[in-house]
């Protein structure tokens, strides 16, 4: 306590000075913003310099005891949204504390430089009848908040984000459901010893004006090995939401794997893998395949699997312009569930913007899954060297989440299916089926395509032919492989024309 | 190599013997039909089968091995030279006989009756063919045919189309314009399923009447012989966006037939969105059809959907009052359900047949069933049959149109099955998903499930949903299987008593 104390003291010297400071070039709102980042950025590194404290649960019992879908029927007023009688471009909803979410987080409202504690109230949420509801008769906190945007044209507002549990956080654009997660941080993900789940301690919402298109809000989070303080700008675009974030991270000790940028979905199969039998639906993930640009412009596309074991994959180096989950099959028919609009989930891209070094690599962690309640998917990027206690790293990306495909794909022609026959793998043969479809093709679809495939590892190639549909403007390609067993096949393969690519890479690793 | 040129020699001789008495047995024929010029040709045929089910049935000679040895490839590879086919003067038809070889090997003659009413013979000679890079030695003249094919003139949709072929044993097929050759129809099904063995008989004779200039359909008759039975057939075959054949028939037979069935239909169901598993993983559907569709009196509309079953299978629908229609439907258009840039299952026809003389009321609507691994073996055959048992010396008669093409049924409001899927919950619990879509889906529907759950399970659980996907209804449920083999379930659902919707009438197998 008492270091905290002191740290505050220089906090306020520092800050004193820096207002005084800076007074003459700023003008107030961005020096307070300024302000306010520098401040939290400051306590998070105080933090660190503490041992770490496990969150104690402070919540009733009863509300610990409630089952998932008993807190699910726990819903917050919208009439008790925070700016509601204002008018403001943002809102925010609040989550209730119960059932798997027992930490609570403390919010800030921020105004005018002035910070404010959002009181917990009780009215403001309804209890579903299933629900033996006590009195709460103090503050308990928030298990989280979410954030909606206003759609002048609806005049209704839309979720566009979610913060709840952990590190964990959503974003979507209107209408959609929220699917992949993003986490500020992941710690020793796929190690023998276990992952560290880092909490959200506290968050600042800065209160947005009316002429506003950006809403902007800071965080704490907290961990045996880490401390984080975060920064995000979130501007709703209609067709994508992007979440601009910058974070800094100060190590209590040395963990031995940290994922920058973390995005999480649940793939428990997919168009590549075997029918399955227990459901009646053809495909059920929140994202089917992970995309990569690289500086050099090649975008490389990968489809997702749900293994029979944990797979590790290391997807790239850290020459890259951005990776993301991306769902790119949009039609109900592939998926036939009525209630999980699944074909609606965004999609999320991360560009990369400054403290992702070359050595770096993007990493990709496939779990194996038997529901579809779980997410078992890990994309992330990761250093060359681990960190040190008393280190401090700072990064800076944005994460769009989108309706559509990335932008700045463009035209490029995209692997819209990759079916996959592995039935005749006695025999060591392995045949895929890809769907191609893009502006690139169309445009040069009146000659015929080469097909480029390469079998990198674990088997050669037996044959690759490719045939233009017209009608449904669609490319397929199909391959076939005679497998040798010693190492795991590694195949790519793409469409072009007099030597030009005209689709994406399409890249895989098939393990047995 | 001796001996295989000694037995090549035999069978030509044979066969020349054949060849020379038949031949001379037809032109005798045409000289009668000649003398008696107010019989119309038909009734004449119909006389001739007849008089031919008194005769004992012979085999046809057999054809020269080197074209019964040629493979598929092979065979097609040989191609009619004259571009106008075998009638000289213009028309929207052009015909192009198909040469005996590879499995077609019952020769078939062909004549030709012109617009005066005269009948020529259209005999067959070596130089007709490129045999391209097939080496033969010489062959006879007068060999027969397999069959032949029929062009059309489509002028509007981009010249001529390929849009109707006969050929091998009672077979035939059509499609309509811009469609992809799929499911094939037959003269006759002798005994496809029951104790006796299959019959095949196959076409001994051809009479084409020579197309005018404006005509928009061809006629042709067919002399059919087999074991068990004769028969005159009259097709009418009309090209369009859905293909019409007429048929009228006179079927004699020669002995009892266990099961005769008429207006058969053959198809191919490998795999479908109702499959357990995929024989071809890269393709998320391979079938030539998905689903029996029957049409009754009473307004009831009978949904079948197709399986590949895990043994030999045949059901029977019995016909109560009469029979309006029925037939083998390729409903699932959606070239992503199949993804074959070479197959085109999304654009094969469907085949509606609207009987039209001699069905009496009752009888059944048979579908036999078969398991196959492979989408070049044909599984699927359904037809009609009677309750009139099919006993030596009986004739038949009986008159239809077969539809082949996209929409071939017109004019039905009814609701109809979309998909049915089902998941395999534990060892003898499944969960069945079938989707109905309702023209004229409107907010205020509010129907109500039928369901009947045949010997051998229980029913779980029944559902319906809005499914605002398929502008209708999900009905899901599930059946827990207390005994081995076939399940029948049937659903339909209903509004204030009336039927909204066809009825899902499926098999669950073990």
């Amino acid at each position: 306590m008492s270091i905290f104390h002191k740290q505050m003291k220089a906090w306020m010297l520092f800050a004193s000075f820096y207002l005084a400071f800076s007074f003459f070039f700023l003008s107030e709102e961005g020096l307070s913003q300024t302000n306010l980042w520098e401040e939290i950025k400051i306590k998070a590194r105080g933090l660190s310099n503490l041992p770490f404290r496990e969150p104690r649960s402070r919540i009733p019992s009863w509300l610990e005891k409630l089952s998932y879908a008993q807190w699910e029927a726990i819903r917050f007023d919208a009439n008790s949204s925070l700016w509601r009688e204002e008018n403001l471009p943002f809102e925010i909803q609040f989550y209730h504390l119960g059932s798997i979410f027992r930490v609570p987080v403390t919010i800030f409202e921020v105004v005018h430089e002035q910070e404010r504690k959002i009181e917990f109230l009780e009215k403001s949420f309804f209890y579903g009848p299933s629900i033996e509801k006590k009195p709460i008769e103090r503050d308990i906190g928030f298990a989280g908040f979410s954030v909606y945007s206003s759609d002048w044209q609806k005049k209704e507002y839309c979720m566009i984000a979610k913060f709840l549990g952990a590190c964990f956080f959503q974003g979507l654009t209107c209408g959609q459901i929220p699917g992949i997660t993003a986490r500020t941080i992941a710690i020793n993900t796929a190690l023998a010893d276990g992952e560290e789940f880092p909490f959200f301690r506290e968050f600042w919402l800065v209160k947005p004006k009316k002429e506003d298109s950006e809403l902007e809000l800071y965080s704490i989070v907290d961990s045996p090995s880490i401390t984080q303080a975060c920064r995000f700008i979130i501007l709703s675009e209609g067709f994508s939401t992007v979440c601009k974030i910058d974070t800094h991270l100060f190590f209590r000790s040395s963990p031995k794997k940290i994922g920058i940028a973390p995005l999480s979905a649940m793939f428990e199969y997919g168009e590549n893998g075997p029918k399955i039998l227990s459901d009646y639906r053809p495909q059920v993930h929140e994202a089917d395949g992970l995309l990569i640009e690289s500086t050099t412009g090649e975008w490389t596309w990968s489809p997702l699997e749900n293994p029979s074991r944990l797979v590790l994959k290391e997807i790239a180096n850290g020459q890259l312009l951005g990776f993301g989950l991306v769902q790119r099959n949009r039609l109900y028919d592939h998926y036939q569930d009525i209630h999980r609009s699944f074909q609606d989930m965004p999609s999320a891209w991360v560009q990369l913007n400054s403290g992702f070094l070359e050595d770096g690599k993007v990493e990709l962690v496939e779990v194996p899954l038997k529901d579809d309640l779980n997410k078992n998917i890990l994309l992330f990027w990761t250093p060359s060297k681990t960190p040190f206690a008393g280190q401090s790293l700072s990064f800076s990306y944005s994460i769009c989440w989108l309706k559509g495909e990335v932008p700045a794909e463009g035209k490029l022609g995209k692997v819209i299916s990759a079916r996959v026959d592995r039935t005749k793998i006695s025999q060591g043969k392995t045949a895929v089926l890809l769907s191609f479809k893009g502006e690139m093709l169309e445009e040069n679809a009146a000659l015929e395509f080469n097909p480029v495939v390469h079998v990198l590892s674990g088997g050669e190639l037996l044959y690759a032919t490719v045939g233009w549909e017209a009608q449904e403007k669609t490319a397929l390609l199909e391959v076939q492989i005679q497998e040798n067993g010693r190492e795991p096949l590694r195949v790519e393969g793409w469409l072009e024309k007099k030597g030009k690519k005209l689709t994406e890479r399409w890249y895989q690793e098939f393990f047995k | 190599m001796k001996k295989l040129v000694f037995l090549c020699t035999f069978s030509l001789g044979l066969f020349l013997l054949f060849v020379f008495f038949g031949a001379s047995k037809y032109k005798t024929t045409g000289k009668q039909a000649k003398a008696k010029e107010n019989v119309s040709f038909f009734s004449r045929l119909v006389k001739k089968a007849k008089e031919l089910s008194f005769t004992p049935y012979l085999q046809p000679a057999p054809v020269p091995g080197q074209l019964s040895n040629l493979s598929y490839d092979q065979w097609f590879g040989i191609s009619f030279k004259d571009q106008r086919g075998i009638i000289s003067n213009e028309s929207r038809f052009v015909i192009k006989p198909f040469p005996l070889g590879y499995l077609f090997c019952q020769p078939v003659f062909l004549h030709l009756i012109t617009a005066n009413d005269e009948e020529k013979n259209y005999d067959f000679e070596p130089s007709l063919f490129d045999f391209k890079n097939v080496e033969l030695e010489k062959l006879p003249k007068n060999l027969g045919f397999s069959g032949f094919r029929v062009f059309y003139d489509s002028k509007e949709k981009g010249g001529w189309v390929e849009l109707f072929s006969i050929v091998g044993a009672s077979y035939f097929r059509s499609l309509g314009l811009g469609q992809t050759w799929g499911l094939s129809a037959r003269a006759i099904a002798v005994n496809t399923t029951g104790s006796s063995k299959e019959e095949f008989p196959y076409y001994r004779e051809f009479w084409i009447e020579e197309p005018k200039k404006e005509d928009r359909s061809l006629s042709f008759y067919a002399l059919l012989d087999g074991e068990s039975l004769t028969g005159a057939f009259h097709f009418l075959f009309t090209p369009g966006e859905t293909s019409k054949v007429e048929i009228e028939n006179y079927i004699f037979l020669r002995k009892t037939v266990e099961k005769l069935g008429i207006a058969p239909l053959t198809s191919m169901f490998l795999q479908g969105e109702n499959s357990p598993l995929l024989y071809n993983p890269l393709h998320p559907e391979e079938h030539d059809s998905d689903g029996l569709s029957i049409q009754l009196d009473t307004g009831q509309w009978i949904w079948r959907p197709l399986q590949n079953p895990p043994f030999f299978s045949s059901f029977d629908f019995p016909i109560r009052g009469k029979l309006l229609g029925f037939g083998l439907m390729q409903r699932d258009r959606n070239f992503d359900h199949y993804k074959s840039v070479l197959l085109h299952y999304e654009s094969r026809p469907s085949a509606w047949i609207v009987p039209s003389q001699g069905w009496e009321e009752g009888g059944h609507v048979e579908l036999v069933e078969l398991p196959t691994t492979t989408e070049t073996k044909d599984n699927i055959v359904s037809y009609f049959v009677s309750n009139t048992p099919a006993l030596s010396q009986r004739q038949f008669h009986y008159a239809y149109t077969i539809f082949w093409g996209r929409d071939v049924i017109a004019g039905s409001e009814i609701g109809r099955v979309v998909s049915t899927r089902y998941a395999q919950l534990d060892k003898t619990i499944r969960e069945y998903i079938v989707d109905f879509f309702i023209p004229g889906f409107s907010e205020g529907l509010d129907p109500q499930p039928i369901l009947l759950v045949g010997q051998g399970a229980k029913l779980i659980e029944l559902r319906i949903e809005r499914n605002s996907y398929v502008n209708g209804f999900r009905l899901s449920f599930k059946i827990q299987r207390q005994e081995a083999g076939p399940i029948p379930l049937k659903a339909y659902l209903e509004a204030k008593d009336f039927p909204l919707t066809e009825t899902w009438d499926y098999v669950d197998f073990p």
